[in-house]
């Protein structure tokens, strides 16, 4: 079983890793809560009239260090301290031993970049990718991460937005972060959606996108014009209150290619396996990412297209619905449960101001594009004001 | 008599007074108009067969039986080629 490790942020979990996982936030390492000191000895004053009158009475004992799993729930937007774990909490066992799925078990995921399996304790995950089997229980919060047999896969078939690995494979806890524990949030309670999340100060921004679309270029580029901050870049949950869309960042440090970070004059991290191709960048603060009630001011949906120029048009919520769903994901499509969380949260966001941004990145920088979104966001900035 | 039902892996949602379903084997989404709402909530209670739809409409909507049954055999004609719904002899 895993050692204790560091506990790390995704989400509103902590996640439990005795390997490093570099693209999470640490939580602060805290001591265990202070037992109560025992009474002090005068206050037992002798008894008159008892039979020794020099004994005092046993001091109770201190209570024990509470164990694993009875600390109790957090209040919603905190996370459990460091050195204890929750029920909620997410732990991950690592191991350097193949193994090979049970018996019984059926595909219920099969893409180029991931297989998911179903079995009667829970899932399996393939990622051949990067060589790495994780298989999970039905709560998504008792992990053990395996290595696979390497393959001669060639990957030359990607889009050009994946690009093969050049420079080896990327750490397999890069590929949990990235690739497994997104996938697990349904489980969670909460629905995935492959959105960037800007807060705008007076209201929540998503950047609804396909991998490789610009999601995290433009996201930084928004921060530094429009002083926007990015609680995400890559991944957001929805969770409903009623019919009431709360998003919650999922908090993994935001990615952009070297290029882009060179040009942003932001200096990152550069993430093992994505040499020369990505850089981590600082990721937000614990507080920015705490789940709030914060408005949702609107969904930008961003499209790549060939035709030159910018094209910025609001949708239908049934259009907004489609796109929306089609953004979220699962990983287990034959899960009608989950099925009907994707559908119901994509509502709740559908019902809210929604837009598709057609954009040919060969004639667009992200910059003049970054502009261009703000522009038209401060126009439901100014109107959000004078409603006030 | 064919009864029909909805399949059972299709989600649906309203959103600002539309309802949409998700077939999901062809990943198409489906607005229904009021009426096709309606004979998709029916749908709900169980199997139904052409006829026993037809009936309920007539009583709740004003209009002629041929162009309701018409409507009716449209509406399951498409959502049973779209696998919204399933029939069954």
């Amino acid at each position: 079983m895993t050692s204790q490790g560091a506990a790390y942020r995704l989400f509103d979990r902590a996640i439990w890793s005795a390997r490093p996982l570099p693209l999470l936030r640490v939580l602060p390492d805290r001591e265990p809560p202070e037992p109560p000191a025992p009474p002090a000895a005068t206050e037992f004053a002798a008894v008159p009239g008892a039979t020794s009158g020099h004994e005092p009475p046993t001091a109770p004992a201190p209570p024990a260090v509470p164990e694993p799993h009875s600390v109790p729930e957090p209040v919603e937007g905190t996370l459990t301290p460091n050195r204890h774990r929750a029920p909620e909490d997410v732990v991950i066992d690592w191991s350097d031993q193949p193994w090979e799925p049970p018996a019984g078990a059926r595909p219920v995921i099969s893409v180029s970049w991931l297989t998911s399996l179903r079995w009667q304790g829970g899932y399996i995950l393939d990622i051949p990718r990067t060589n790495l089997r994780v298989s999970t229980d039905l709560t998504g919060r008792r992990l053990r991460a395996h290595p696979t047999p390497r393959t001669d896969r060639d990957w030359s078939d990607r889009p050009p937005a994946l690009p093969p690995v050049k420079s080896g494979p990327r750490l397999g806890a890069d590929s949990l972060v990235t690739n497994v524990l997104p996938l697990l949030a349904g489980l969670w309670g909460v629905v995935p959606l492959h959105a960037a999340c800007l807060d705008t100060g007076a209201g929540l921004i998503l950047l609804v996108a396909r991998t490789g679309t610009g999601k995290s270029t433009l996201s930084q580029h928004l921060a530094r014009n429009a002083g926007w901050t990015v609680l995400d870049d890559d991944t957001t949950a929805i969770r409903l209150a009623g019919r009431h869309p709360q998003l919650i960042p999922m908090g993994a440090s935001p990615r952009v290619r070297a290029d882009a970070a060179e040009l942003l004059g932001i200096r990152g991290d550069s993430l093992p396996g994505y040499v020369g191709a990505k850089q981590a960048l600082p990721a937000a603060t614990n507080e920015q990412l705490a789940p709030g009630c914060r408005d949702v001011l609107a969904i930008l949906h961003l499209v790549r297209r060939a035709a030159p120029g910018t094209a910025i048009e609001e949708i239908d919520s049934g259009r907004a619905l489609a796109a929306t769903m089609r953004s979220t994901f699962t990983l287990d499509p034959s899960n009608m449960a989950l099925q009907r969380a994707r559908m119901a949260a994509s509502a709740a966001l559908a019902a809210h101001r929604n837009l598709v941004v057609r954009f040919n990145p060969d004639t667009v920088t992200a910059a003049a594009l970054a502009g261009q979104v703000a522009a038209r966001a401060g126009q439901w900035l100014a109107r959000t004001s004078l409603d006030l | 008599m064919t009864r029909y039902s909805r399949a059972s892996d299709v989600v649906q949602a309203s959103v600002a007074g539309s309802l949409i379903a998700l077939e999901p084997q062809s990943a198409q989404f489906f607005e229904f108009n009021s009426v096709g709402a309606r004979i998709w909530e029916l749908l709900a209670d169980g199997p139904q067969t052409q006829d026993e739809l037809v009936a309920t409409l007539l009583e709740e909507y004003q209009v002629s039986p041929q162009q309701c049954a018409d409507s009716v055999a449209a509406f399951l004609a498409k959502s049973v080629s779209s696998g919204l719904v399933t029939a069954e002899q």
